[in-house]
């Protein structure tokens, strides 16, 4: 919850990004890929894709509109 | 510190924005062939099937062109445009929030997808190899990431 927070208001970014990451990261590897391969199947895609969304920003940073700016 | 470590980051946003895209393509894909075709899992939709079959069809056309970085701004303005009608259509008579009415996927891939539409594939696409120099966008500057 409190990197969501972070992500949502643009403070710390990155480094809330990179535990986000590994946050859902360890959560498909743990809970999901157990159920099966396919993200479709194992109920994992949402996991994924927070994943990747994540550990994009990480790279990205939050963009032109964001608390870290000012 | 902080501004060390983003003129660190920023210069590798584009190739990571290509691995994004190539994720985000891959499930998308999935999606449609799990409708067209059944697999990896779920019921198989009967061809012709309103919405749910043409929604498979264009799940696997711009899966695929996204992953492989063809058309990637077009086809991820379809996709985005698919998401946010499968959203207010389907999962929101469901209940307001995303995570109980399951549309957080949905969500996801739309804005995953209008995303894309403003940056570009990344570095590692099929259309920077076609027109070399045009397509390649995202470009690290000093101040951030910047087209």
């Amino acid at each position: 919850m409190v990197e969501g927070v972070f992500v949502t208001i643009g403070l710390f970014t990155r480094a809330a990004a990179f535990v986000g990451a590994g946050t859902t990261a360890f959560a498909y590897f743990w809970h999901h890929a157990p159920d099966g391969f396919w993200p479709s199947v194992n109920g994992g895609e949402l996991a994924v894709i927070y994943s990747f969304v994540m550990l994009m920003m990480i790279f990205t940073g939050p963009g032109a509109l964001a608390v870290q700016r000012r | 510190m902080t501004q060390n470590l983003n003129a660190r980051l920023d210069p590798q946003a584009p190739a990571v924005l290509s691995l994004f895209r190539v994720v985000v393509g891959l499930l998308f894909l999935l999606h449609g062939t799990s409708k067209l075709f059944g697999w990896p899992g779920g019921p198989q939709v009967p061809v012709g099937t309103w919405p749910f079959w043409w929604a498979g069809l264009i799940e696997v056309g711009v899966g695929a062109l996204v992953t492989i970085g063809l058309f990637t701004r077009p086809a991820a303005f379809i996709g985005a445009g698919q998401m946010a009608v499968a959203f207010f259509w389907q999962h929101l008579p469901g209940g307001f929030w995303p995570i109980n009415n399951g549309g957080e996927p949905s969500v996801l891939f739309c804005f995953a997808l209008l995303l894309l539409v403003f940056t570009g594939p990344g570095v590692y696409a099929v259309e920077s190899r076609r027109s070399a120099g045009r397509a390649v966008t995202g470009r690290a500057t000093r101040r951030g990431w910047r087209r």
